[in-house]
């Protein structure tokens, strides 16, 4: 008996549901996680005061505070979201509510997606909360009505990007049960990977066809422009030559790689109850 | 009906990551439940009983032969399976931030089902009813929160009920409301259950499955059946007032068994109890107390277990 994809929404509806109320219950985390996205935009905007980008490696119309703001409210949602979700097995498992949430037919990928959107409410308030007054005040909001699709599009691949990852690492917990350090230095790879502190265009040409195939880098570079510049460019170094492309290797780019990552972490889910060591973390 | 057929159900456990070392915990297991039936999983530890409770619920999947739920294969209909079973153990808990009622609307919302007027009794037996509903489950009582988790696997309207430890961890007037709860649901479920607490077993169970140290099956029975074939009808339990020497015990001319320094004496009849007695009570002044009952199912694994 397959599962109905309505009973699957269902299922991914009542778990993000029940995580938000979890969320919410643990209020002094709330003021934990608030202090720690508040320091990220003081620490990033004093870096950006302070810094300034040699000529030309910026674009017309960027300085290196905005590039490097826009870019951390981005990336804290996503970064936050990513610890959360890569958590979420052992938290559950240590909490003694696994076993039961496999029994009542409530699987591994849906209780990550649950946690990810769960989470996405949290930070994406959080975030919210300090980056948008952050970004008017440096003058780096300056998103039209128009594209804001764009935008969440962006958003949206690049989250589709992090859940597949954090999906990649539920794999490897589901196996090997300690991920050390793994967790922690991709994302620091990633920081770099994706552009973050400066355009990949910086890295060596070689790196830009597989840097420039990751959606979160084509996802920020947009989101980016359409932030400061309030439009998207048509060519961006390294990433991209026509934005039609850009947004089509994005899109293209997030799915596939989710429903590889995903139909892996399925597969050793399915593995490690076979092996009987999927309550143990 | 068939509830359960466990055929050739080998179940191994992976000791190191991707499963090159293992360790065995079921060993070609065959045997069957019809519905409604209530079994009794026993066996020393380890010997795999856990195990095969968490490969009924369809938690573990087995690694050779299959198991069948209500003619759903484990292996090929997990999904089915779980959703026709219920696994309970002290091990699962509850998200204790979260109340009662968001709880309860979880499950029955990712189960597609209400909570029936069954379940609803079952919480109101232990006053979790009304304002309570808006409890924390931290703020629970121990009996609430056993009746609560039951109620939750209740709401699957489970065919099968998989019982793993529960009696042997509740305080002696948790287990009385528990069994309570129990009593009034068993008589329409499918009852497997595994405790160290003889006395539920054998209140609830009929039969008997027991395994062995290394995971295979030794026998399956009636508890009527065993009995029958158990050689002996009474026995004597003796608390000494320190461990009796073997020449005291082997005076007695009874067949006997220790378990630390109780003593436990095997009669065939009414004869041999009497004379058992006269002979105690001639060492009085070394004992504490002796009882004399008729076997019972905890006699019967006692004797299933030493002939291993």
């Amino acid at each position: 008996m397959g599962i109905r994809l309505s009973e699957l929404l269902i299922a991914i509806l009542a778990t993000f549901e029940r995580y938000i109320k979890l969320d919410l219950k643990y209020k002094f985390q709330y003021a934990i996680d608030a202090i720690i996205i508040a320091s990220n935009f003081i620490g990033f905007g004093i870096m950006g005061f302070f810094m300034e980008a040699r000529g030309g490696v910026l674009p017309e119309g960027y300085t290196f505070e905005k590039f490097i703001l826009v870019g951390t409210y981005l990336w804290t949602m996503l970064t936050k979201i990513y610890d959360d979700c890569t958590k979420v097995l052992s938290e559950e498992a240590s909490r003694g509510a696994l076993t039961l949430l496999i029994g009542s037919n409530i699987t591994i990928p849906v209780i990550l997606v649950g946690r990810a959107l769960a989470s996405t409410v949290k930070y994406g308030a959080l975030a919210s909360l300090f980056g948008i007054p952050t970004l008017y005040f440096i003058g780096a909001l300056n998103l039209k009505a128009s594209a804001i699709p764009l935008a969440i599009l962006c958003f949206a691949c690049s989250w589709i990007f992090i859940i597949g990852l954090s999906a990649v690492i539920t794999a490897i917990i589901l196996m090997f049960k300690r991920t050390g350090m793994l967790t922690i230095s991709l994302m620091e790879a990633l920081m770099f990977a994706i552009g973050f502190y400066f355009p990949i265009e910086l890295l060596p040409p070689q790196l830009w066809p597989i840097l420039g195939a990751i959606p979160f880098t084509i996802g920020l570079q947009i989101f980016r422009d359409l932030m400061i510049l309030g439009e998207a460019r048509q060519v961006v170094n390294g990433i991209y030559s026509s934005l039609q492309m850009g947004i089509t290797k994005m899109v293209l780019g997030s799915i596939i790689f989710a429903a590889i990552t995903f139909t892996i972490m399925n597969v050793i889910s399915k593995l490690a109850q076979k092996w009987g060591t999927i309550e143990q973390y | 009906m068939k509830a359960v057929k466990a055929i050739n159900l080998t179940k191994t456990f992976a000791l190191s990551p991707l499963g090159a070392r293992k360790i065995i915990a079921l060993k070609d297991i065959n045997f069957e439940i019809e519905e409604k039936e209530h079994l009794a999983v026993m066996g020393p530890s380890p010997s795999g009983k856990t195990t095969l409770l968490k490969v009924i619920a369809g938690i573990y999947l087995p690694d050779k032969g299959d198991l069948l739920i209500y003619g759903n294969s484990v292996r090929k209909k997990a999904r089915a399976v779980r959703n026709l079973t219920c696994y309970m153990s002290p091990q699962i808990q509850l998200n204790k931030k979260l109340t009662v009622k968001e709880t309860l609307n979880y499950f029955t919302r990712i189960l597609g089902k209400k909570i029936s007027g069954e379940v609803e009794e079952l919480l109101q037996s232990v006053g979790i009813v009304g304002e309570n509903l808006d409890n924390r489950i931290e703020t629970l009582s121990d009996a609430q929160l056993a009746v609560l988790k039951l109620a939750i696997g209740l709401i699957k309207e489970p065919k099968i009920l998989l019982l793993d430890r529960i009696f042997g961890s509740l305080d002696p007037k948790v287990k009385e409301v528990f069994t309570d709860a129990i009593e009034k649901v068993s008589d329409q479920t499918t009852l497997v259950m595994v405790d160290q607490e003889m006395e539920i077993l054998g209140k609830f169970c009929k039969k008997i499955l027991l395994l062995s140290k290394d995971g295979s099956m030794v026998t399956m029975g009636s508890v009527e059946q065993l009995l029958r074939n158990y050689p002996y009808k009474f026995d004597i339990e003796v608390i000494p007032k320190k461990a009796l020497s073997k020449e005291i015990l082997e005076s007695m001319g009874y067949p006997y068994q220790l378990m630390g320094s109780l003593v436990r004496f095997y009669l065939t009849s009414e004869e041999e109890v009497l004379d058992l007695t006269k002979k105690l009570l001639k060492i009085k002044d070394k004992i504490i107390s002796f009882e004399t009952s008729s076997i019972d199912v905890e006699d019967v694994y006692y004797w299933l277990i030493s002939k291993e």
